[in-house]
């Protein structure tokens, strides 16, 4: 009787409101009414629509309706139903409502979506074929009773444009083997939401991933995550636009979520016990072959059921599982939670002593856990016994040519550049190794000497160990602290002593170029010890290094470092000393400061022997090339003193200040006083006398003026040397057309005046560069530009015209 | 100069400056324009190239800070760089050559990164979010996911490769504990 009578309410309503005002959408409009705790939700369409079905059942915060549009429409085409909509009725707050969604874009089929502030219940009246959707929406108890007719006027849409909008997926594993999808039928699926199976392709082998999805925000998806980790602990939310591009191929098939999905109580009878006793068997097994993530899966499930005798064994494993798969904050809560429940169980004791040390070493834990961990966005979850390999590749070919007045066109180079980079890793649960090969070659088409180069810039091999924090590289590979001065081949051991002191030693041969071969004559080792975080933001470290060349100390340095952010202020500071000289070799300073008015003002100061002082730069002017024969010549303090006479003192300041004008545009001043110290003349080698160098510039920046992504420079620059002072205008622009390319036109015009004989030079060098980048994988690049200049003096004139073009691509695989 | 004690002094102001400020891990501040809250670690992670080609221990530098956007309760995620070089007259328009597409190598795991913008308006905020490193850095902004946040913080070798004829390779300078503790905090202040 009850029913009939919100029947009859229901449909007076319907027929005493105004017109639906037609709409050039697919949604031609929306009313909402109420009475007592009952309101009705009226959607209409301009075309019929056939109602295929609607989840969750009774009740929730969202409700999600699956229809199929017809043909049959008033005053729109058919194609209007292949468009998304949003809005918000004006009498939604009578059913709790906060928006209605139109999606006719989705692959999965056409839904309409209410959303409410709040949990209701409602239902969905099912139809064949029609023009509404009628929703009956039932709220607790309300004081507020709307009046039985709704006086107010018709909901007005407002339409906006359907602008694509990120959604999110959870990905809750991936395996080589299609899920068992009985294993995930009794999953609780929030409302809207869809179990997924994803098949991927990633180096040749597929991929089966198991997918929920779609969350429109990224705060969704998280809140949702932090339930589904619980039983899929390794579980990652991706973004639907990022997935697109990350997919070689993909299909997704939508897996119904299963009808009565009520959980298996497994305890209260001896069939269910032996259940229970199974799969804690199982758990344990697990836990000895380090398939940890489905050993949680496992104990999780035991957790779930009605009280049973397993379940404190299970609460002190499961906690155990998440320490050993490096979550150490899930870790400590699963023992707390131990404690919390079975404070005097036998393992209480046991369990306590666990979570103290986890919570008395947290950076060493988090040093093993950063070993050990992994979560890849890209890639599946790496299992002991597998590879991962990846490489890039590129090749660029640059051509430059130049003419001098009317002479012929000289091409001064012609080379293909091809680079190269793999990178091999394997990770178990205690040794994580890799191996990473940087090479490139050289070719040359002008049949240069030497022209044709291979350079190999890394080939190195690395092993860590998470167990005793130590890692050690070996081969091809770079450092910039510990006074090691770049590139060299070698080892390097690191040891991870406490959470805040790291050890470094190190042992090789300096690598001066890329296109040497191993150093035959110079050797070094060297101790580092660095110290951080102290107080949070400052890392301090210090060394010690020597170096031989021959049987002679090349180097014996001692420094430090220092680096510290703080709020609005940073200093970044390093030494080094060399004990053998007792001189500073290099001294860099650089800080920055906000100040008031939203003024950042920055130094930097760097003051260096340049080339760095080492026994070796004796052999730079000598009719000698290898040390050992300079050794004949002079004696060992000879050569120091040549040594430091060759490396000239070389002192750089530079002091800036930048400002927004507004949050688009800004100004930066910068200025540079460089100078290089003479050289004496000593060992036959002629005196070099002092340098001076000027730069003063200005630049205004303008980002996102005409679109987004899009930043424009120009700027002001004077510069004063020994023989040359420049006056210089840039302008700089770039700017993405499209998805796909971005473009970059420059122009910059330099005077120059020569000092040597007064002549004047106008330089003009227009530029373009641009980019292609299909997917994430694969770009093409070109830069090209011109050069004119015309310098005039009294005793001639120069016009000079050159070229150069640089046209490639970057392929990862 | 032969001022042997200079290292111990280096090391006494870096720790002056630091006792005598703000030292959190994570910061946070509402955007007074645009009325968003930002979330920023306080150690960037630092890369450097060597560019002996130019001069002999010639660095150019890329800071890199995960950022957190949240405009009314959306959340969206950034890597914000500061591009600079130490290298005296390095146009400062050259220095964006090749950021319009980076690539993150994570343990050798690619994570091709999208620029966004080259100013703080492109996250919807109106001033900057990193402390400029030199007056003419330039800074670029490329949005990610939570999760490519996480991976880089839980990463042992991490280096950054540049787009363009004159690609680059950054590579992680050595020991930043502070930046990796920092981008662990920023994780945990951001995680669910």
């Amino acid at each position: 009787m009850i029913r009939m009578f919100r029947l009859l309410v229901v449909i007076s309503i319907i027929l005493a409101s105004c017109p639906v005002m037609a709409a050039s959408g697919f949604v031609a409009g929306t009313k909402v009414s109420r009475v007592g705790d009952l309101a009705v939700i009226t959607v209409s369409f301009n075309c019929d629509v056939q109602y295929l079905g609607h989840d969750p059942g009774t009740g929730g915060d969202q409700l999600r309706i699956q229809i199929e549009p017809t043909s049959i429409c008033t005053g729109v085409a058919p194609l209007a139903a292949l468009t998304q909509e949003r809005f918000r009725p004006a009498s939604a707050d009578l059913a709790n409502l906060v928006d209605v969604e139109y999606d006719g874009e989705s692959s999965l089929g056409t839904f309409l979506r209410l959303n409410f502030s709040s949990a209701v219940g409602f239902s969905v009246e099912p139809f064949a074929s029609a023009r509404h959707v009628i929703i009956t929406v039932r709220m607790g108890t309300n004081p507020a009773i709307a009046p039985a007719t709704d006086s107010r006027p018709v909901s007005t849409q407002v339409r906006r444009a359907a602008a694509p909008t990120p959604r999110y997926v959870i990905n809750l594993q991936s395996s080589e083997r299609p899920p068992a999808m009985a294993d995930f039928s009794k999953l609780d699926l929030g409302p809207g939401q869809e179990l997924m199976v994803s098949e991927v392709v990633i180096d040749g082998k597929a991929w089966h991933r198991l997918r929920v999805g779609y969350f429109d925000s990224s705060d969704a998806a998280a809140r949702a995550l932090t339930e589904l980790r619980l039983e899929f602990p390794t579980a990652w939310i991706d973004r639907e636009s990022a997935n697109a591009e990350l997919e070689n191929t993909s299909t997704e098939i939508v897996v119904p979520p299963a009808a009565n999905s009520t959980p298996t109580d497994l305890a209260g009878t001896s069939a269910d016990e032996a259940k229970l006793a199974e799969l804690m068997a199982e758990a344990k097994r697990l836990m000895t072959t380090g398939e940890l993530s489905r050993a949680v899966q496992i104990y999780t499930k035991v957790l779930q059921q009605p009280e049973n005798q397993y379940q404190p064994q299970a609460q002190e494993y499961l906690a155990l599982a998440r320490e050993r798969n490096g979550q150490m904050a899930h870790a400590k809560a699963e023992y707390q939670r131990y404690l919390a429940t079975y404070p005097d169980h036998e393992g209480a004791d046991r369990v306590k002593q666990r979570l103290a040390a986890l919570v008395t070493q947290p950076g060493r834990r988090a040093a093993e856990a950063a070993v050990a961990a992994s979560s890849s966005p890209g890639t599946v979850r790496r299992r002991p016994e597998t590879w991962n390999l990846r490489s890039y590749i590129s090749q660029y070919y640059r051509r430059d040519a130049n003419q001098l007045n009317d002479n012929d066109q000289v091409v001064s180079q012609s080379a293909l550049y091809s680079d190269i980079n793999l990178d091999a890793r394997r990770r178990g649960e205690r040794f994580d190794f890799s191996a990473r090969l940087t090479a490139g070659y050289r070719k040359d088409f002008l049949g240069q000497p030497n022209g044709d180069q291979a350079r190999v810039s890394y080939a190195f091999a690395d092993l860590a160990d998470s167990k005793l924090g130590l890692r050690g590289r070996l081969g091809r590979q770079s450092r910039n602290t510990g006074g090691v001065l770049g590139r060299f081949d070698g080892l390097n051991l690191s040891y991870q002593a406490t959470d805040l002191i790291r050890v470094d030693t190190v042992v090789g041969k300096p690598v001066n170029s890329t296109t040497d071969g191993i150093d035959g004559s110079r050797s070094f080792y060297g101790i580092s010890t660095n110290f951080g975080p102290i107080i949070d933001n400052l890392d301090v470290g210090v060394f010690f290094l020597q170096q031989n060349v021959d049987d002679l100390t090349d180097r014996q340095v001692v420094g430090a470092e220092a680096r510290y952010f703080g709020d609005g202020k940073s200093l970044w500071g390093q030494i080094d000393y060399d004990t053998s000289f007792d001189e500073i070799s290099s001294l860099f300073l650089q800080g920055s400061v906000r100040l008031p008015w939203e003024f950042t003002m920055t130094a930097l100061f760097d003051k260096r022997r340049s080339p760095l002082l080492s026994m070796s730069n004796a052999l730079i002017g000598q009719p000698v090339f290898e040390f050992d024969e300079l050794a004949i010549l002079y004696t060992e303090d000879e050569i120091r003193e040549l040594a430091l006479d060759r490396a000239s003192q070389t002192t750089t300041a530079t002091f800036g200040l930048s400002r927004p004008l507004t949050p688009k545009l800004q100004i930066n001043f910068n200025t540079t006083l460089a100078t290089i110290d003479a050289t004496p003349e000593s060992g036959g080698v002629f005196a070099t006398p002092e340098s001076k160098y000027t730069y003063i510039s200005t630049d205004f920046v303008g980002s996102s003026l005409i679109k987004e992504g899009d930043v424009s420079l120009l700027g002001l620059r004077y510069s004063d040397s020994q023989n040359t002072e420049v006056l210089s205008i840039n302008l700089d622009t770039r700017f993405p057309i499209g998805r796909y390319f971005r473009f970059n036109p420059r122009f910059r015009v330099d005077h120059r005046q020569i000092k040597s004989d007064q002549s004047t030079q106008w330089i003009y060098t227009p530029g373009i560069r641009l980019q292609y980048r299909k997917d994430r994988r694969f770009r093409i690049e070109l830069e090209a530009g011109m050069q004119f200049s015309s310098r005039d003096s009294v005793i001639l004139t120069e016009d000079r015209e050159s070229y150069f073009i640089n046209l490639g691509y970057q392929f990862l695989y | 100069m032969k001022l042997k004690n200079l290292p111990t002094l280096l090391i006494i102001a870096a720790c002056i400056a630091g006792c005598s400020s703000s030292n959190e891990p994570v910061r946070e501040k509402l955007d007074p324009l645009t009325a968003v809250t930002i979330t920023s670690s306080a150690s960037p992670l630092i890369f450097y190239r060597d560019n002996s080609a130019h001069a002999a221990h010639a660095r150019d530098f890329v800071y890199v800070g995960p950022v957190r956007v949240n405009n009314m309760g959306g959340y969206r995620y950034f890597l914000w760089f500061g591009v600079w070089s130490a290298i005296p007259d390095t146009p400062p328009s050259s220095q964006r050559d090749g950021f319009e597409t980076v690539t993150i190598f994570a343990d050798g795991e690619p994570l091709q990164l999208s620029l966004a913008g080259w100013g703080p308006t492109s996250i919807g905020a109106s001033e900057a979010v990193y402390l400029k490193p030199v007056a003419s850095a330039a800074d670029a902004y490329y949005e990610v996911t939570v999760d490519q946040i996480r991976f880089i913080a839980e990463s042992r070798d991490l280096r950054l490769l540049s787009s363009g004829p004159a690609q680059s390779s950054y590579e992680l300078w050595d020991n930043q504990q502070a930046a990796f503790a920092s981008l662990r905090e920023f994780l945990d202040a951001a995680s669910y």
